[in-house]
């Protein structure tokens, strides 16, 4: 599997080495995951796939240092986070990941904008270069006329948009979206991969993708699939990498 | 840190609203303790400068002793008096309602008293123009002036009071001062509405000239209870069935301690209640905010806020809805003092201080009532938050 660091940049973003994660309900331990192994290089696309229920969002919520593995090494640009306390960890959320959700995640209370800032508000940005940045973020994505909107008064496809403006507003390492396309229509959904591929080819995006669509996996330079809390890795295509 | 601040304030102001009924309720208990406490407060503050203008006035050795009417005193009866060891000084006075009028012109209702020089002296009786009526005036018609009787007096057109000539009972006086303007205090006159005459004078020109009030004070050291005991013996001794009243400053202000002291229980107890009621309405508030708000709060941690932040977050919103409730209290409580003071006679005065201690109460219990959601808010699993379980 070591293969999978094919890119040859040796920019490791993300690195994963025998991740565990079991749940403990009543007297019984399941675990979900049995030893992930994962390298993730500056400009990767990779897919993630697998039967529901085996443990996708599980690992994104590892990586994403929203949960904690049970066992294993999670490092992301070459740092090891085990040891990290909840200040630290926030700050290198903040700063390394940007998550995209399914059901969007947008607050119902604030505008698009407003939405888009949260990672920069959290930073401690003030002023107005958080509006700025935010409404170019929201260009970026094909959504400047509606930055003063409601998420009430989006469509899925622009709620996405909006909701991946916020996940990239705050110059991450790496993109985490689990099933970005699953709420969506078939065209929709292919345009919101659009968007994630095309900023991979043109800005070198590292995006992590679950999905249950091949049609999405296959636009992904590298797929990997998950299977009793495993992961394999299927061999590299030509297609569009990350190169 | 502004953006953030700003950002959590709105987003409170926007949930507190959505959930108004309950935050109605919490808000009524705020309210009420606040405004309690301030009226607490403001009360005490006020009966404390009640008191102290008292002594300012007439100082907290007086004393002012009424005869029942049956049996008078005579007048070296209460000139004796100061031969009393708690007494130092003593003033016996008539007293007789009476009309005034000056040359048919301008005429007044008013009290006639009939004193000796000394009263001036005990009742702090301050001449605004002219002189005192002196023990030299022996039997003569001269009078001094209250400041309201001369008012009227000079709205009939006359400037200059002192000098005109009054008349009053069938008898003319000249008038020789007029008096400052002055509260009554604990007298048992009212001096801007007084006309002041030599004693002598009055015992031959008032229709009933009877001594029935002695104003005195007290010897240094002496105590108002021993001393008001001394007085009823003293005048009891010539006609032992006499009804004598003692009031002094002292007992008067033990009063208004004493009924300050029953407001600031009856407010305290309500206050404690109320905040207590309104701070458990706010924690109710602030609990089932953040259960309904549990995906927002995994939105938020998922994009880098920690744990201390949305501890914040929180707290602010529960110090925002004590805030507001705590602003109508302020004016519930400026309202309830006046009321108060209406009602016990006091004059009403309120302070910032009190205004700011109210804000502080609010704060504090905001603080305080909202640190348990707030803590539950910041300790969510950011994963099952983020699933809304
Ligand atoms: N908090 C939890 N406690 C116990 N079991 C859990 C918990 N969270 C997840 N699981 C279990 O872990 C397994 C993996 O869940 P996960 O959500 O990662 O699956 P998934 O691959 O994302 O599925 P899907 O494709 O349906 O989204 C499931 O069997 C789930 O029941
Ligand atoms: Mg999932």
């Amino acid at each position: 599997m070591s293969r999978g660091a094919g890119s040859g940049a040796g920019d490791a973003m993300l690195s994963l080495v025998d991740i565990r994660r079991s749940y403990v309900t009543g007297p019984v331990a399941t675990e979900i995951l049995r030893g992930v192994r994962l390298e993730v290089n500056r400009g990767d696309l990779l897919s993630i796939t697998g039967p529901s229920g085996c443990g996708k969002s599980t690992l994104m919520n590892i990586i994403g240092l929203l949960d904690r593995p049970s066992a294993g090494v999670l490092r992301i640009k070459g740092q090891e986070t085990g040891a990290m306390d909840d200040r630290e960890l926030s700050a290198l959320r903040n700063r390394s990941i940007g998550f995209v959700f399914q059901s969007y995640h947008l607050l119902p209370r604030f505008s698009a904008w407003e939405n888009v800032a949260l990672p920069l508000v959290y930073r401690g940005m003030t002023g107005a270069s958080v509006r700025r940045r935010a409404l170019e973020m929201l260009d970026k994505v094909g959504m400047a006329e509606r930055a003063g909107h409601r998420p009430g008064e989006l469509s899925g496809g622009q709620s996405q948009r909006v909701a991946i403006a916020r996940a990239l507003a705050g110059g991450p390492d790496i993109l985490l979206a689990d099933e970005p396309t699953g709420a969506l229509d078939t065209e929709t959904g292919g345009g919101i991969m659009g968007l994630i591929a095309g900023l991979n080819a043109t800005e070198r995006l590292t995006a992590v993708i679950i999905t249950h669509d091949r049609e999405i996996a296959r636009q992904c330079a590298r797929r990997v699939r998950m299977r009793d809390g495993t992961l394999n890795e299927a061999p590299a295509r030509g297609g569009g990498s990350g190169r | 840190m502004t953006a953030l601040l700003r950002a959590n304030v709105k987003e409170a102001a926007g949930s507190l609203f959505a959930a108004r009924q309950r935050s109605l309720l919490a808000l009524i208990g705020i309210a009420v303790g606040v405004g309690s406490v301030i009226a607490m407060i403001s009360v005490g503050a006020i009966v404390r400068e009640e008191a102290l203008r008292q002594f300012r006035e007439l100082g907290t050795d007086a004393l002012s002793i009424r005869i029942g009417r049956s049996a008078p005193v005579t007048a070296s009866e209460a000139f004796g008096l100061s031969a009393l060891p708690g007494i130092a000084a003593a003033a016996p006075f008539m007293s007789s309602p009476g009309e005034i009028s000056l040359a048919g012109r301008a005429s007044e209702d008013v009290t006639i008293i009939g004193a000796p020089a000394a009263l001036a002296d005990l009742d702090k009786l301050r001449v605004a123009s002219g002189r005192r009526i002196s023990d030299l005036d022996h039997r003569r018609y001269f009078c001094v002036v209250g400041a309201r009787v001369a008012a009227t007096l000079r709205e009939a057109g006359f400037e200059r009071i002192v000098g005109e000539t009054v008349r009053m009972g069938g008898a003319v006086y000249t008038v020789v001062g007029v008096l400052e303007r002055l509260p009554r205090g604990m007298r048992r006159y009212d001096p801007d509405r007084s006309v002041f005459i030599p004693i002598s004078t009055a015992s031959r020109a008032l229709p009933r000239p009877q001594i029935r009030h002695v104003s005195a004070h007290m010897s240094p050291g002496a105590h108002h209870v021993a001393t008001t005991r001394e007085v009823v013996d003293y005048f009891r001794r010539a006609a032992p069935g006499r009804k004598v009243h003692v009031r002094s400053a002292e007992q008067l202000i033990e009063q208004m301690y004493k009924q300050m002291r029953l407001f600031a229980l009856l407010l305290g107890s309500l206050g404690s209640i109320s905040l207590l009621v309104g701070g458990i309405g706010v924690m109710n508030v602030m609990l089932v905010s953040v259960t309904e708000r549990r995906s927002e709060i995994g939105i938020r941690r998922a994009f880098g806020a920690r744990r201390a932040d949305i501890q914040s977050q929180f707290l602010v919103e529960s110090v925002v809805l004590s805030l507001v409730g705590g602003l109508v209290g302020i004016a519930a409580g400026i309202g309830g003092t006046w009321g108060i003071c209406s009602f016990s006679g006091w004059t009403f005065d309120f302070s910032l201080a009190a205004v700011g201690l109210g804000m502080g109460v609010a704060t504090a219990s905001g603080v305080f009532f909202g640190f348990y959601p707030a803590w539950q808010a910041a300790r969510l699993d950011p994963v099952a938050a983020l699933r809304g379980t």
